[in-house]
């Protein structure tokens, strides 16, 4: 198994944010990650990174524990409001990131030229000179190095393009078809549903439903039925 | 492996934040001219006019050493040590294969070769300003000199952890005021204690020996005491400052 969480409960003080939450991901799977504004999309996030420290509950990420070391080296992550380091250029920091991952692995220049070139970053811009979009296409980008069993992706839609949420679409559907795991948080239910191959809806922090996308089709008429009613109550 | 990539990439914002060129140019700037000064002021006692020797020379070089450090570990520590661990940039860091270990001793290395740097311009100021002699037959203890200088680097690399760990907890303006704070306050306590209140002294004793530096520097390299004590001491919180660090890094900020 690439993750399993068993009865997560994140507190913050004396409110719970994430309460007895329990799935799993296998290889080659991809799971949508879906909840209105504070359902507890991002502290479940963390609570699987190793960024905050869970209540109580189990979590195994890549045959470790949250925020081990060995979980780090088979992971690509890009948070929602990731900042690449800006003195460097797109091909300075991919490549950073690309040895840090492997470093006795001498020909990382391919996978970083090939990712410069799908993103079409400008390899030689400084980053401090590069929009917002072109930022978040390096954070995108750093995610996929490394070659990672698990990819995590925060709201990874904010600031890009609409021709390249097309673009990202298909090589989430190749990394997907390579056997690699994806975790995907959105609020863009269209996108889940293309992308996806399963659905997990949190609810004030509780797990509301988790269903591959065929039985909510089968089920629900689709998943924004399945959210409008599962969330809304409708 | 992962240790020297992390280095290599402290160095490159080294030279790109323009820190090394700055230390450069000022360093040497402060040393130069301030050797210049000094080699130039002529004493007058009783009617015998007199100038600042070699052996003056370095004593004022190592205080001037003593500013130029605790200038750029605040430097260092205050903005350029967090800058992977704060804000946004601390996600895609956190979630690197790295052992958190690695980040405070990397740190501390690119910090040294800074210092080392330091000592180096003090080292060629004096010997442009006083000559080759004054350096290859020296009127002053090697011994003394390196003891002063590796006091110095201590208390230098115990401040970049102070500095650093107060940056990425109360941000970077009320680090300077609480620095500052302490600073005084430690230079007046090690002051008054000289003159008393030791009911006190037991805590101060433990404290960083930040008061005492001006004094250990003197001792040293006037009167060839060896400050063991706080040389120890030093390391300790050197130490502690370490392993501070490490733990402040355990979740992003």
């Amino acid at each position: 198994m690439i993750l399993e969480v068993k009865n997560l409960e994140v507190r913050y003080g004396l409110k719970k944010a994430v309460e007895g939450v329990s799935f799993s991901i296998g290889p080659g799977e991809s799971v949508g990650l879906l909840g209105a504004n504070g359902a507890g999309k991002s502290s479940t996030l963390k609570a699987l990174l190793g960024m905050l420290e869970p209540s109580q509950g189990h979590i195994q990420i890549l045959g470790g524990r949250p925020g081990s070391f060995s979980s780090f080296e088979k992971l690509g992550f890009a948070p929602e409001e990731g900042e690449p380091p800006d003195y460097l250029t797109g091909r300075e920091y991919l490549s950073f990131v690309s040895r840090i991952k492997k470093p006795l692995k001498t020909d990382f220049a391919l996978a970083v030229d090939e990712l410069l070139s799908w993103f079409e970053l400008d390899p030689k811009k400084p980053i401090r000179e590069c929009s917002k979009g072109m930022k978040r296409r390096i954070t995108l980008a750093q995610a996929f190095l490394g070659e990672p069993d698990l990819v995590v992706l925060d709201e990874p839609l904010n600031g890009l393009d609409p021709l390249m949420i097309i673009k990202l679409r298909t090589r989430l559907i190749e990394q997907r078809n390579k056997g690699t795991a994806l975790l995907y948080s959105s609020h863009i239910l269209s996108e889940v549903e293309k992308c996806c191959s399963r659905a997990i809806i949190l609810k004030e922090g509780n797990l509301v439903l988790d269903s591959s996308l065929e039985s909510i089709q089968e089920e629900y008429g689709g998943i924004e039925n399945a959210f409008a009613k599962k969330v809304g109550g409708s | 492996m992962r240790f020297w990539i992390l280095l290599k990439e402290s160095f490159r914002y080294i030279v790109r934040s323009r820190l090394l060129f700055l230390l450069l140019v000022f360093s040497f700037l402060l040393h130069y001219v301030g050797l210049s000064f000094v080699r130039q002021a002529t004493f007058s006692v009783q009617g015998i006019v007199s100038t600042v020797g070699p052996r003056e020379g370095m004593f004022v070089s190592i205080y001037l050493s003593l500013f130029m450090g605790l200038f750029l570990s605040a430097i260092y520590g205050v903005w350029m040590v967090p800058y992977f661990h704060q804000g946004e940039r601390s996600l895609l860091t956190f979630v690197l294969p790295v052992s958190k270990w690695l980040y405070p001793f990397v740190y501390a290395l690119s910090f040294l070769i800074l210092i080392l740097l330091e000592y180096g311009i003090l080292l060629g100021s004096f010997a442009w300003v006083f000559g080759k002699e004054a350096v290859l037959a020296p009127r002053f203890s090697w011994g003394a000199l390196g003891i002063c200088l590796l006091i110095e680097t201590l208390a230098f690399e115990f401040l970049l952890f102070f500095f650093g760990i107060l940056s990425m907890s109360v941000g970077q303006m009320m680090t300077l005021f609480i620095a500052a704070g302490s600073f005084i306050a430690l230079q007046v306590a090690g002051t008054l204690f000289r003159f008393g209140f030791e009911r006190y002294s037991e805590i101060y004793r433990m404290l960083p020996p930040l008061g005492e530096l001006i004094f250990n520097i003197k001792q040293t390299f006037s009167q060839g005491i060896f400050p063991a004590g706080h040389l120890g001491l030093w390391l300790v919180w050197f130490i502690l400052g370490i392993l501070s660090f490490r733990f402040s890094l355990r979740y992003p900020r």
